[in-house]
């Protein structure tokens, strides 16, 4: 039942966390490890990674440091992932703890706009909205956001119609207390664990969306993304296949490692996987 | 004090509706112990989650001291929400796993109790109040024992200073040592404060020890209601005397299960209760007008009431045409030893 | 109700999980047409003490001591074991009988399936022995409840199920843990009532698990008193209401509500978890 993390635990929640930090402390550290602008050409062109140890993992056709992209593509993927999920959570948690806790009306109406959103091809539907809102690291998590938030809802709601019959919740109605209190204080507490599981799916599925979308070129035109990346590698793919597989292999680490601790994360916080 | 005016409360089922609560009256005095009493279904917890009101009754009234609050909600209702506060069966699930034992028992507190430092110290005093060591102030529900959590469970209820306790079971997920335990600081806590409690029990000997009055359910209806020993010791109505009969003796000479008569069948679906009195179905004096005619509940001797047609009434004079005399001779209340 | 000759005889044993005592050193027999009550509070290692007579206990828990069955040693073997071993059949019977019963297979396929568990029976012959057992838990209209699921009983019906199930084996002694706490009580007085029965029919041995000395009362011959995995009183149940030698005894029977009389005040109850209650007799001065 307790959320505490322990080292003792092991595989996949540990796992989880050690990649996911060691992202999240290499795209801080970009700046330091690679100093100066990524866009800025500072090198030969075309140079192949392991052959200068200057450029450790080579320079484009351009002549822009690989690694150096790679670094604060980090930035961008983690921030959308990050950015996007609190989008998707701000939403879906409190739509799905409305809809759950009040039930009725409020219930009914959600369901069918969580079906309508989700009906809805979300890629294009992200596509439309960052042409729409002008492509910027802002529009793009707002895109992705906006369009992962009803599995979030879905499993909110769920959660909360399960407690909120709850003895304690009973106690608490008995007490008068209000129902943000009790919503708030009684119910989401107690039903958070797997959502919270959930949101680090989405920051994975967020990374690959954000991906995509800056491969079609609808991303931040200002900043290095690993999709972008892999965008403007295409017609080199014959000869420098290197520009596409490292910001490829990136993209698989970051989905990964969220995947595991979203993984990780279910297994630890759910009551039933607690007793196994 | 606590007036419940012919509460009726449904439930919508995939099968259907079902009257779980079927037209109850009954009033509970100042300081009083009600028992109410009834097999499982019987409505017993959905009449008390009415008087909570966490159920609204399809009609029929909740009167506090004479004030309708049957639908009084929000702001309207908050002088009201303190004065009638409930313990809840389970413990460990009426307390929140994530609160503290202080936390817990100051929640009630926080809409009238606006001072920190003076919550904490009705949150000492509460502690002291039902004998909970203050070192366990900061543990949490599963770090505490079962009879120590519905301590916490009756701080918290007896916290806003309540004239009616609703007790919905408060001991039967308890061993007996704990029980006995318990029942001795509600008896406590009452006299100390004045309570009132209404005590939903399936323990017969449980009731017997704590309620006053008592009043027996069957199918969603009170079937008798009156004092105490009239009620346990020499029920009238014929499910009351079942019911009684079953009860685990107090020892070996009082009755043995293999030598006693017990009321055969189980309770009829509420999906479809049967036409007349509900217990004809089971009832060993059933006759004719039982099958076509719903009992209603009235006076019987001793000021208690009773819902069938073959009770006596108080005295022959004022009823002469209800009973049959050859009926009301096989209907003498059964007296048990003690 | 006679019958002195013991059919189990329990000695020295002694139970515990990861050295942990459940159980230290309990001597007691039951005697075949007797119900012996094993009577304590949760924690007091009776039900332990039911499960490893039944060789059911928990693979875990590190068993020692000696359990006869009719003469021979059962300590220590399942069930299949015994059967294998031709030893008479010991069966449980749990508290709750929602949880016995396998909410996907109809009553009838549950109980056919106990019965063919010896490998002898066949599909007919197992179908006609579980109508019978169904008849014999007195269950009304047993062809038509042979087919339906649990969830179509009320628990009543289902504990008679889960005795049903019990006697497929055709057992000489039975172990009931707790079997009316989740019941009603008229519903409870009913089962009760139909354990002594059958005991009487089937001659056999029942062991009656409780913390309930209302349950005590109504259908032991004999009780057994635990407390902290020791046995504290071994006596006739008349006996034992009469009043128990044991200070604990004692302050269970005082702790029980229902003893108030019309006139007086209510009678305080006793507390059972005073400290001078769990040395042995006389210890203290409760």
């Amino acid at each position: 039942m307790s959320a505490r993390f322990s080292f003792s635990t092991p595989s996949t929640l540990r796992l989880g966390v050690l990649c996911v930090a060691l992202l999240a402390l290499l795209a801080a550290a970009a700046g330091l490890l690679r100093p100066g602008d990524p866009m800025a050409m500072v090198g030969p062109r075309g140079l192949w990674p392991l052959t200068d140890g200057a450029f450790p993992l080579g320079t484009d056709q351009l002549g822009r440091d690989v690694a150096a992209q790679l670094l604060f593509g980090a930035r961008v993927s983690l921030a959308v992932g990050v950015g996007a999920a609190a989008v998707a959570t701000l939403i879906g948690v409190g739509l799905g703890a409305v809809a759950g806790y009040f039930g009725g009306v409020a219930d009914h109406l959600l369901s069918r706009l969580c079906d309508y959103v989700q009906t809805l091809p979300s890629f294009l539907l992200s596509m439309v909205l960052v042409a729409v809102l002008a492509p910027s690291i802002g529009s793009v998590m707002l895109a992705i956001g906006l369009t992962s938030w009803p599995e979030i809802a879905r499993l909110t709601r769920a959660e909360v119609l399960r407690i909120r019959n709850a003895d304690w919740v009973l106690a608490a109605r008995t007490m008068g207390l209000g129902h943000g209190h009790i919503l708030l204080n009684h119910v989401l507490p107690n039903g958070i664990a797997p959502v919270v599981a959930m949101i680090a799916a989405v920051v994975a599925h967020a990374v690959l969306v954000e991906a995509a979308l800056a491969f079609l070129g609808l991303g931040d035109p200002n900043l290095v993304s690993w999709g972008a990346m892999i965008g403007n590698a295409r017609p080199l793919l014959r000869t420098l296949w290197y520009l596409m597989a490292l910001p490829g292999l990136a993209i698989f680490a970051t989905v990964m490692a969220f995947t595991l601790l979203g993984n990780g994360l279910s297994e630890r916080l759910d009551p039933r996987g607690a007793a196994r | 004090m606590l007036t419940i005016e012919k509460l009726r409360v449904t439930h919508r089922t995939r099968n259907g509706t079902v009257l779980a609560v079927d037209g109850v009256d009954l009033t509970l005095r100042r300081g009083e112990t009600l028992g109410l009493v009834g097999e499982s279904g019987c409505g017993k917890s959905t009449l008390a989650r009415a008087v909570m009101r966490l159920t609204p009754p399809a009609s029929g009234r909740i009167l506090l001291d004479g004030t309708d609050v049957t639908r009084l909600r929000g702001r309207a209702a908050a002088p009201f929400t303190a004065r009638v506060q409930m313990v809840f069966q389970d413990p460990a699930a009426s307390l929140d796993p994530r609160y503290t034992v202080a936390r817990a028992i100051a929640e009630p507190l926080l809409p009238t109790v606006r001072d920190a430092a003076e919550r904490a110290r009705r949150v000492a005093a509460l502690m002291d109040d039902v004998g909970l060591a203050r070192a366990l102030a900061d543990r949490l529900p599963h770090q505490l024992s079962g009879g120590q959590r519905q301590r916490v469970a009756i701080a918290r209820a007896i916290a806003p200073r309540p004239d009616v306790v609703v007790l919905d079971e408060p001991v039967s997920a308890l061993d007996v040592s704990l029980q006995a335990q318990v029942l001795n600081l509600l008896v406590d806590l009452q006299e100390r404060h004045g309570l009132a409690y209404l005590f939903i029990g399936h323990d017969i000997g449980v009731v017997r020890h704590m309620a006053d009055r008592v009043a027996v359910m069957y199918l969603g209806r009170i079937v008798e209601i009156g004092d105490w020993s009239d009620v346990v010791d020499e029920p009238a109505h014929p499910y009351t005397r079942a019911l009684m009969a079953a009860a685990p003796a107090a020892n070996p000479d009082a009755g043995r299960a293999a030598t006693r008569t017990v009321l055969a069948g189980e309770l009829p679906s509420p999906f479809a209760p049967p036409p007349g009195c509900a217990f004809h179905t089971r009832c060993p004096l059933a006759v004719e007008r039982c099958r076509r005619e719903a009992p209603a509940l009235r006076d019987a001797a001793d000021g208690r009431r009773v819902a069938c047609h073959l009770a006596p009434a108080p005295s022959a004079e004022t009823n002469p045409a209800q009973t049959n005399p050859t009926e009301a001779n096989n209907f003498r209340p059964l007296r048990r030893l003690p | 109700m006679k019958a002195n000759n013991p059919l189990i005889v329990v000695r020295d044993l002694s139970i515990a999980f990861a050295g942990a005592k459940a159980v230290d050193g309990l001597s007691f027999t039951v005697a075949a047409g007797e119900v012996t009550a094993l009577v304590g509070e949760s924690g007091s290692g009776k039900t332990v003490s039911g499960l490893s007579i039944a060789g059911l206990a928990p693979p875990e828990a590190r068993i020692t001591g000696r359990v006869t069955l009719a003469g021979a040693d059962i300590l220590g073997r399942t069930p299949r074991e015994r059967r294998l071993a031709g030893h008479p059949a010991v069966s449980m019977v749990f508290q709750d009988p929602q949880a016995a019963l396998n909410p996907v297979l109809t009553i009838g396929e549950q109980i056919v399936e106990a019965v063919r568990a010896d490998g002898r029976t066949g599909a007919r012959a197992a179908a006609a022995r579980a109508l019978e057992l169904l008849d014999l838990v007195r269950i009304p209209e047993p062809g038509r409840r042979f087919s339906e699921y649990p969830h179509r009983l009320s628990g009543g019906m289902r504990q008679r199920v889960v005795i049903a199930l019990a006697l497929a084996a055709s057992p000489v002694a039975l172990v009931a843990d707790e079997p009316t706490t989740a019941l009603d009580v008229t519903i409870q007085a009913q089962i009760l009532q139909l354990l002594i029965r059958l005991k009487d029919e089937l001659g056999m041995a029942l062991l009656l698990i409780t913390h309930d000395l209302g349950v005590v009362a109504e259908a032991a011959d004999r009780v057994l008193l635990m407390r902290d995995g020791r046995l504290l009183e071994d006596r006739g149940v008349r006996d034992f209401f009469d009043g128990p030698r044991h200070p604990y005894g004692r302050a269970l029977l005082a702790a029980r509500p229902g003893r108030r009389t019309r006139r007086g005040p209510r009678p305080r109850l006793a507390d059972t978890s005073a400290p001078c209650l769990i040395g042995g007799e006389g210890s203290g001065a409760c």
